[in-house]
């Protein structure tokens, strides 16, 4: 049977970055045997696996509840947008867009509560993309549909630079196919009524500057340099 | 002969051809182990992925942007064109910047470029009568394929040089997923019915641009295999049984008008079978992974597929289930026995 102060020591030294060689000498040096040392490593294997385990939990959860706020927030703005003045659902947009980043930052930066405040952030960003769509609606903007889609992505590529998150912009990735997949249909079924509106070319001319930008700035951090 | 004799002839065919296999492969086992260093790896971290993902979504806006540009233009581009260059573009940008999730979309865009272009050259249009050349349309499936086997040889010479053992694994699997799909469907009634045709129509030499297409392509496949085979790149087994597939397809694109029937029907199904055999065999002797969970899983939708396909009809309903049930589950088992074991040894390789 392992004793609690062997457990306690295994767990001191490993956070401190000490190897499992060199705990396992100093153990045995200490009168310990290999069975009890490797019973105290197995132990806290399962320990940590458990709190992996949590944490995964909570990061769910916390996505989970981040989209039913979103969801519960949309259908009740939904329900009622007809009944807005447009300066109160631009309003609307920016306070709880800013909003979810606030509280997404001060959760992740302050109380180090990352993937709660990543998830938070990503609310935001799901808020801005849907709030690019609300006022092309709202102000019967014209353009293409996909642009929105564009104009989302570089939303997302700037506060991914600005957070330095992975999650967004693996979130700007699927949104900027979106409009890969939107703008041929469109091109080609809609285009004989917008034949010399430049703008969608323009975005996207734009679009193919910025995702290669970004490729050559991903592919200068990644790390080995020298692995094919 | 009737339907019941040659499907009990295909079944102690392939019967025969699965013990074979098994003996063999169980021989082999006790002799040899499967090196891992064979897997197939997209990116080794987050930022290598972006970075390739985003690249990918730079030469597809490009295309687009193109053919925007194009469109408000009237028309200056055609858009085959459009795919051809952003094709070689993002093979550039493949070996430049490391990604190899750009090299089988740059890839799949050359050979739909191809086939857009050969869509054409089979109605040879006569500006003066308007005439149909109606060239046979088999060569647009059986080019392509021929053309693959040549992807496969350039992913062994890839593999010769460890920089390059991912791209080598994306020429090595296009090809493979290529034909296998391919074989599929002409294996199944749809198939054979768009076999039949296809066959309908006038030779390839009535097109130059097929001909020349089929010539070079022809080419350079077989002096890639001589070239492989010289500088030992290529196992003589293997260069035997890619001249065979290139054989088989080169020379289907002079097929005459063929009809449905049994015949074709068993030696399609056959093929197929011998097909997938030959994939875990290669993949237990190239030693990789992929090879052989590529090959067991085709092996099983095939049996699965071919089940339902000959014995929907003729088994009485509840028969039919209980066998399918008992079928996949005996079946589930065993692959997924053999295929640990087969993985298994690759581990205590290394």
């Amino acid at each position: 049977m392992v004793e609690q102060k062997t457990i306690d020591y295994i767990r001191e030294n490993l956070a401190i970055g000490k190897s499992k060689e060199d705990i396992y000498k100093d153990l045995l040096a200490g009168g310990q045997t290999i069975n009890s040392i490797g019973e105290g490593f197995s132990l806290l294997t399962t320990e940590y696996k458990k709190e992996d385990s949590k944490k995964r939990i909570t990061t769910i959860m916390a996505v989970i509840g981040a989209i039913l706020v979103g969801a519960g927030i949309f259908s009740f703005v939904a329900a009622n947008w007809q009944e807005i003045g447009k300066f109160y659902k631009i309003l609307i947009i920016l306070c709880s867009m800013l909003s979810s980043y606030y509280g997404g930052w001060i959760l992740k930066e302050k109380y180090h509560r990352v993937k709660t405040g990543e998830a938070l952030i990503l609310l935001g960003s799901i808020i801005y993309g849907a709030g690019i769509f609300l006022i092309g609606q709202m102000f019967n903007i014209r353009a293409n549909w996909p642009d929105a889609f564009i104009l989302w992505m570089f939303g997302l590529l700037a506060l991914g630079l600005a957070l330095d998150s992975f999650v967004i912009f693996y979130f700007a990735v699927p949104v900027g196919f979106v409009a890969i997949v939107g703008h041929p249909f469109d091109i080609f079924n809609n285009f004989a009524e917008d034949r010399f509106l430049f703008t969608s070319s323009v975005v996207l001319l734009t679009a193919t500057i910025v995702t290669f930008v970004f490729g050559i700035i991903f592919y200068k951090k990644a790390v080995p340099r020298d692995i094919y | 002969m009737n339907i019941e004799i040659l499907i009990i002839i295909a079944i102690i065919i392939a019967l025969g051809v699965i013990a074979g296999f098994g003996i063999l492969v169980s021989r082999i086992f006790r002799r040899k182990t499967i090196s891992s260093a064979s897997n197939l790896r997209i990116s080794f971290s987050s930022e290598e992925t972006l970075s390739q993902l985003f690249f990918l979504l730079s030469v597809f806006f490009l295309a687009i942007t193109a053919i925007s540009f194009s469109r408000n233009l009237g028309n200056v581009i055609e858009w085959p064109l459009v795919i051809l260059s952003s094709s070689f573009i993002s093979i550039f940008l493949s070996y430049r910047f490391k990604g190899v999730l750009l090299l089988p979309v740059s890839l799949i865009g050359l050979f739909s470029w191809w086939f857009l272009k050969a869509s054409e050259w089979t109605i040879l249009e006569n500006p003066m009568e308007a005439v149909d050349a109606d060239i046979k349309d088999l060569s647009l499936f059986s080019l392509p394929l021929l053309f693959s086997l040549f992807l496969y040889i350039i992913g062994l010479i890839h593999g010769q040089n460890r920089k390059f053992e991912r791209y080598a694994a994306v020429y090595n699997v296009l090809p493979v997923i290529a034909i296998t799909v391919a074989l599929f469907f002409v294996s199944t009634e749809l198939g054979i019915e768009a076999l039949e045709e296809m066959t309908v129509g006038a030779d390839i030499f009535n097109s130059w641009q097929l001909l020349l297409s089929y010539i070079l392509g022809g080419a350079i496949f077989a002096g890639g295999i001589f070239y492989s085979l010289g500088k030992n790149i290529a196992r003589p087994v293997e260069g035997a049984v890619l001249f065979i597939y290139g054989a088989v397809f080169g020379l289907s694109v002079f097929l005459p008008d063929i009809s449905k029937s049994l015949y074709l029907a068993a030696f399609l199904n056959i093929f197929l079978l011998i097909h997938l055999v030959a994939l875990l065999f290669a993949g237990y002797l190239k030693k990789k992974d992929w090879f052989i969970n590529l090959g067991s899983l085709s092996l099983f939708v095939f049996i699965i597929v071919k089940y339902f396909d000959w014995a929907f009809d003729f088994l009485d309903k509840s028969v039919f289930f209980i066998s399918a049930g008992i079928l996949l589950l005996v079946l589930g088992w065993f692959m997924e026995k053999g295929r640990r074991y087969m993985l298994s040894s690759s581990k205590v390789a290394v």
